[in-house]
């Protein structure tokens, strides 16, 4: 069945229609909002909230063009936004490695990858939010410059700039992180 | 470092995700939920509308009670100000004919007031007369006159 259809039906009440969508598509908006809140607890309540309000409003979406993510990404974008606007006091980042932890079954790939995502996260968390945005829909959740265009209102030609430049960033600060990193190892060597 | 190694190592956040336990209960806990449209969003329109058509109703009555509505509006009207400018002339113009009627007239009462013979306090000679009268009186009265004499000598 296509997404339009499955969204149609949705769109009637459908909740078994309802429920695809949330299965397509809770990982990448978790994923989004985690970037930005950094906290667990808190990204989970926050997609619980857009998913919540994705459906409360469904009847009201209509398609112009533009996919279904991008406008669960507007949703998300705007909870976000509100999240900040009520309360500002959220920086709880300790939980991402226990998290990455608790999905591995190997003790030392687990250890492994939650050390290789930390570095990645701790500089992604350096960038912009635009940028941050932008690396992530694009190489993590695969978007195409387009949904990322009307996700975060910007033209694509400013996507691919945003998007290049970011990935300059990201080199710099990883080799930085390593070059720190090796100065570490050797001092403690 | 390369733009491959970048990426590979961006596609590592894809192993940040929801507890599936998160997952499962927000799920069944948003589809348990009635999508209910809500009724107010549906009516917002009309209450905007009503109240806009009410403000309105009220705006052109308090204009129509006032009578100061159509002055108001013509003033702005190029047309309306023509019709004013010309009904001004006009009126000056009428006020001056009466001005000059009655002028006219104020003039002809007085030259008739002048030639008519019953207006004697402007002619010479009966003033001249009154003149001789008074002299006359002032000549005196002797009883008073030697009063007079008796109280001051």
């Amino acid at each position: 069945m296509k997404e339009s259809e499955i969204i149609k039906s949705a769109k009637r009440g459908d909740s078994e229609a309802f429920g695809r969508l949330y299965d397509q598509y809770v990982s990448q908006i978790y994923r989004f909002i985690y970037f930005r809140v950094s906290s667990k607890t808190d990204a989970e309540d926050l997609t619980h909230q857009v998913f919540l309000k994705a459906w409360k409003s469904l009847k009201r979406y209509k398609e112009k063009g533009h996919p279904f993510s991008s406008w669960l990404y507007r949703i998300a974008q705007n909870t976000v936004v509100d999240f900040y606007r009520t309360s500002r006091s959220h920086q709880d980042i300790e939980t991402l490695p226990e998290q990455v932890l608790s999905e591995n079954p190997n003790i030392e790939d687990r250890v492994d990858q939650s050390i290789e995502v930390e570095r990645i996260h701790s500089v992604i968390r350096q960038l912009d939010e635009t940028s941050q945005s932008v690396l992530l829909m694009k190489f993590v959740d695969h978007l195409s410059n387009k949904e990322i265009s009307v996700t975060l209102e910007k033209s694509e030609g400013a996507i691919r700039v945003i998007q290049h430049r970011a990935l300059k960033q990201v080199r710099d600060l990883l080799e930085n992180h390593g070059e720190e990193g090796n100065h570490t190892t050797t001092r403690e060597a | 470092m390369e733009k491959k190694e970048i990426i590979q190592q961006l596609e590592k956040l894809k192993s940040i995700e929801p507890h599936w336990e998160f997952q499962d209960s927000s799920k069944r806990s948003i589809l348990a939920s009635s999508q209910s449209f809500s009724l107010l969003s549906l009516w917002r329109p009309l209450y905007m509308g009503s109240f806009a058509a009410l403000a309105l109703v009220i705006g052109l009555s308090i204009i129509l009670i006032s009578g100061g509505g159509s002055s108001a509006y013509a003033s702005l009207d190029m047309g309306d100000i023509k019709d004013e400018l010309e009904e001004l002339t006009i009126s000056i113009e009428l006020e001056e004919i009466a001005y000059s009627e009655s002028l006219n007239e104020a003039v002809a009462v007085a030259l008739q007031e002048i030639s008519n013979d019953s207006l004697r306090h402007l002619n010479t000679e009966l003033l001249l007369t009154e003149q001789e009268k008074f002299l006359f009186e002032e000549e005196g009265n002797p009883e008073i006159d030697e009063l007079l004499n008796t109280v001051l000598f």
